[in-house]
């Protein structure tokens, strides 16, 4: 029993991390038609930035309730990293390339994930880093008989409040409507006088900010290794299918049914757990391409 | 477009380049035929991907899958089935990418676009996580060997063992892989220019009015599916005995990327493009991988670079000019300013790696910065080529052209000559030397002006 619970647990925290990529990568296709391959590795760099400033501010030391509000007010420093990234990034190198055929904003993003797959070996080294000692301050709370690390419970916490934040962000803002507006009919909404290509930017750099909070709040759980951005985008890709490209809500229902049958996988099937959600992927694309929740 | 050319002088073109290929080995050496080798078992990946790309309009992100399939069968054959024979082991590979690509294709065609390229993303890694799982039949990661030793090809009458087995299994598997390699590209010829070949491209540039006129799009695709499978296939199990080992790499999806990569960055727009480009990649990967531990930054920016500025690729820039090009052609200020800033790009590039080999800066950095900026001058160098092909005065610009290559010959005579701090200095002078020429290169043109040509 306990450790069904602790496997409910697991399910969770693991799909809130996959619910803050794939949101990311759902928001930006929704809006811009962009399928951006290079979203894991924007993932892994917040990931890897947090954990250089995490682990370089307060080394492996650093105990005491002051320091642990410090480390985990300084770990979302990579999502605002990889979100001035973004916003770099779209208007030089996507934006040339809108009116071409949608092949080359694919490569382009392909590119971009080779790049920066060595830019994280160049600025940070081919070593993992790790901000665990967030982890090892926090302690861990008693299911039944069994220990579980307090954190993962934040980290279930923070994508509660992330994808309550979006919600209303895209659904009761002003700019949430303009995101809508533009998803829907991108000419309509420039010639109603928006500014389209502010819009895409400010799409692009959210999409990215979701991706770095994914990477930054790992990162205490998980060390920070080269690679982790390629096998990401793949889970985030599953992730998306299933629910509908471009929907959010679809983002949410998909990553949790991964992340169910990926711990289900682990225990019950390992040889063919990752094949499984590959399948899962391959029939949902076949039965209902516009995925769960997907418009048309 | 693809190049509209007539049997005769395709067969015209294709029996110099022949001729070359097959007497490449008198002259090269055996690393470089070895090299090229690859680049060949790529070339019909290529061509295989291309007909979904290029002919068909139909982006794969999954060709990983069929150039495993035909890696791991001959794998299993060699391992399980005690067959060495290479025909054998090839006709095994032929059924079993025709099978899973009949299978998958199958599954894929009924979408298209973005959808398309997804499900054939997510099908390629079911197979790779089958052999990344099951370790007791793939090898897991170690994957599978196929021992040069344990290869004979023509029936058995060559095999590899004994003295100097390597220096002949070389030479001969250039040979067989070369006679391979111009067979597919001979049926993919014939296919792509015949009815089948024309509807397919009837498909690409307009699905609803194809369907009209009476072609079976869904059954088209899924043929022009099954025939991209099997050359890839074909490819895969080539490669094997060159490389030695296969490993569950080859089936994951970075590789599809690097297949699209290849035939991106020869133009997939022409029927040679795909295949330039797989010999051109092979080349620049190796380098890459050659001269800095971060290659991956030095590939990804090429295929940026490329994206970016040479959108129809290499071969395709010929045919097909990038739309800066044609308009800088069009316009003969334009033209002047857009080689100047060529000029002055490859000058800088140049001057950047100089500077960090005359300061002495070492390290990773510096390895970067001297590949790209190689890299960078190359492009350039390209470009202008492309830029005066498209002038159609080549021979009016000669100067343009002096004042392009003369700054690398340069800084490769100075490398020849071991001193590069002292010929970098007097390299860099000469390079500034050739703006003044370069702006002459105005000069002719504007004669041509006044005959009024």
């Amino acid at each position: 029993m306990e450790i069904l619970v602790i496997q409910v647990l697991n399910s969770i925290f693991y799909a809130a991390v996959l619910f803050l990529i794939a949101a990311g990568l759902s928001l930006i296709y929704g809006v811009m038609r962009i399928v951006n391959l290079a979203h894991g590795n924007f993932f892994a760099f917040g990931a890897f930035v947090s954990a250089w400033a995490v682990g370089g501010l307060f080394g492996t030391g650093g105990s005491g309730g002051l320091a642990l509000m410090g480390q985990l007010l300084l770990l979302p420093i990579g999502a605002f990293a990889v979100a001035a990234l973004g916003a770099v990034l779209e208007p030089t190198l996507l934006r040339p390339l809108y009116k071409r055929p949608e092949e080359y904003i694919l490569l382009i993003t392909f590119g971009l994930l080779m790049i920066l797959e060595d830019v994280i070996k160049l600025l940070f080294g081919g070593t993992p880093l790790t901000a665990g000692t967030i982890m090892d301050n926090m302690g861990s709370v008693r299911v039944g008989g069994l220990l579980y690390p307090t954190y993962n419970l934040v980290v279930i916490g923070v994508g509660i409040v992330a994808c309550l934040a979006l919600w209303w962000f895209v659904y009761r803002t002003r700019f949430g409507v303009i995101l809508r507006a533009t998803s829907q009919d991108r000419r309509m909404a420039a010639a109603l006088g928006l500014n389209v290509g502010r819009v895409y930017v400010q799409a692009f750099a959210i999409g990215c900010f979701m991706a770095g909070l994914g990477g930054a709040f790992v990162v205490p759980a998980q060390a920070a290794v080269l690679g982790m951005g390629v096998d990401a985008l793949i889970l985030a890709f599953v992730v998306i299918v299933i629910g509908g490209l471009g929907s959010l809500e679809g983002a949410l229902v998909g990553s949790l049914i991964v992340s169910f049958v990926r711990t289900a996988g682990i225990q019950f099937f390992p040889e063919v757990e990752l094949a499984v959600l590959y399948l899962i992927a391959a029939g949902v694309l076949l039965i209902r391409p516009t995925g769960l929740f997907g418009r048309a | 477009m693809p190049s509209e050319r007539s049997a005769p002088s395709f067969l015209a073109a294709a029996v110099p380049v022949i001729a070359a290929l097959a007497l490449l080995p008198r002259f090269a050496g055996i690393y470089q035929i070895e090299l090229i080798t690859y680049g060949l078992a790529f070339a019909i990946a290529a061509l295989g991907f291309n007909l979904l790309l290029g002919y068909t309009g139909l982006l794969s992100f999954g060709h990983s899958a069929y150039f495993g399939t035909g890696a791991y069968t001959v794998a299993f054959i060699a391992r399980d089935l005690g067959i060495h024979s290479m025909e054998l082991s090839i006709l095994g590979a032929l059924v079993s990418s025709l099978l899973v690509s009949a299978l998958f294709g199958y599954v894929c065609v009924r979408h298209t676009r973005i959808f398309f390229g997804i499900l054939t993303l997510a099908l390629s890694q079911v197979l790779w996580s089958l052999a990344f799982k099951f370790f007791w039949i793939t090898g897991g990661t170690d994957g599978l060997r196929v021992p040069r030793t344990g290869v004979t090809l023509l029936g058995g009458l060559i095999d590899f063992k004994g003295a100097g087995a390597y220096q002949r299994f070389v030479f001969s598997y250039y040979y067989y892989v070369l006679a391979i390699f111009v067979i597919a590209a001979l049926i993919m010829w014939v296919i792509v220019h015949s009815p089948f070949g024309k509807a397919l491209q009837a498909i690409r540039d307009n699905e609803t009015r194809a369907g009209f006129v009476g072609i079976r799009v869904r059954r088209y695709r899924w043929i022009a599916f099954i025939i991209s499978g099997v050359f890839t296939g074909l490819a895969g199990a080539l490669w094997v005995p060159l490389n030695g080992l296969t490993t569950p790499e080859v089936l994951y999806w970075p590789f599809s990327g690097e297949i699209v990569f290849m035939t991106v960055l020869g133009g997939f727009r022409t029927f040679i493009g795909s295949m330039v480009g797989a010999l051109a990649f092979n080349y620049l990967k190796v380098y890459a991988v050659a001269s800095s531990q971060y290659w991956q930054l030095v590939l990804g920016s090429v295929l940026v670079a490329i994206v970016l500025v040479l959108p129809s690729g290499i071969v395709g820039a010929f045919g097909q000019p990038p739309p800066w090009v044609s308009r800088a052609a069009a316009s003969r200020s334009l033209f002047v300013r857009a080689s100047l800033a060529l000029l002055l790009l490859l000058y800088l590039f140049l001057s950047i790696s100089q500077f960090t080999q005359a300061v002495g800066l070492s390290g990773d950095v510096a390895g970067i910065v001297g590949t790209l900026a190689l890299m960078a001058a190359i492009l350039s160098c390209f470009l202008l080529i492309v830029l005066i092909h498209h002038r159609g005065t080549a021979i009016d610009h000669g100067w343009l052209v002096i004042a392009a290559l003369l700054p690398p010959l340069g800084f490769l005579v100075s490398r020849a000559m071991g001193a590069p701090a002292l010929f970098a200095t007097a390299a860099l002078g000469a390079s500034l030397f050739l703006f003044p020429i370069a702006l002459g290169a105005s000069l002719p043109s504007r004669k041509l002006a006044e005959r009024g040509a």
